[in-house]
């Protein structure tokens, strides 16, 4: 086994970093960090033995080893889409304080802090879309049946 | 003999949590030493990109455990080892393996002839 010059080590962080950057928004922090002691781990190991640019090589597919990774670790959720969602919402709601100049501002003031509130949570914002999507479909009336 | 390693490759892919679970029944183990520990025992074709997800997902499904030894070769190493559930979990994907290299064995073993027969009008 060799000791690992600078330059070997800046190639393992370099793709450490890929990859981690990769697995952003889709593998929660704790687990990110997991992963990326882990890999640090092995890929110090192996350069040790075989030298950082094989270890690397070794890894095989980069993207394909990034998806693995996102179909293992995935929460309930995927946080990039909740949270656009969240961003969208909040824009929407925002939008509509300014163009109904009508409302009283007590009712303003409360839509303003409950889109801040959703967009900060959310999970809430998703439970919420997905009650007024079910109250919508049961207020519209069933289409006559057709004979 | 690219085209063999593909398919060896996608054949190792199937069987490669066996393996895995097989390997840490006999001792304790992290990431980069089960790899060089298949590439010795015959299986050089398996990349290090494939068996480090495969442990996250025997971890994720509680048939394996995993502690942080520190290591004087550099960061600390993620040793892993079966839990109770992963005892079963091997006994079952053995049995699985057997009754299926079983079923393959006489498939495999009689000679492919130069032409197939003909269907019966």
């Amino acid at each position: 086994m060799s000791e690992l010059s600078m330059k070997d080590r800046a190639r393992i962080e370099a793709t450490v970093h890929q990859i981690d950057q990769a697995l952003g928004g889709r593998v929660p922090r704790k687990k990110r960090r997991e992963i990326r002691d882990e890999l640090r781990s092995n890929l110090t190991e192996a350069a040790t033995n075989v030298g950082a640019e094989e270890a690397i090589r070794q890894l095989g597919d980069l993207p394909a080893l990034i998806s693995s990774y996102a179909e293992v670790y995935r929460g309930r959720w995927d946080p990039r889409t909740a949270f656009w969602a969240a961003v969208i919402t909040y824009a929407v709601l925002v939008f509509l304080t300014l163009v109904l100049p009508h409302w009283p501002i007590a009712g303003l003031a409360i839509v303003v802090l409950i889109g801040g509130i959703l967009s900060l949570v959310p999970v809430t914002f998703l439970w919420l879309a997905r009650r007024i999507a079910r109250m919508m479909r049961a207020t519209i009336p069933a289409p006559p049946s057709v004979r | 003999v690219a085209e063999n390693g593909a398919h060896a490759s996608q054949l190792l892919k199937g069987v490669l949590s066996i393996a895995l679970l097989r390997l840490l029944a006999e001792r304790e183990s992290y990431g980069y030493e089960l790899v060089t520990r298949l590439h010795d025992m015959g299986l050089p074709d398996i990349q290090d990109g494939s068996v480090y997800p495969a442990l996250g997902r025997l971890e994720r499904d509680g048939h394996i455990t995993s502690r942080l030894v520190a290591s004087q070769l550099g960061p600390a190493r993620k040793y892993y080892r079966l839990s109770r559930e992963g005892y079963k979990e091997l006994a079952e994907t053995e049995r699985a393996w057997n009754n299926l290299v079983r079923a393959m064995e006489p498939i495999l073993s009689t000679p492919v002839p130069s032409q197939p027969k003909e269907a019966a009008r």
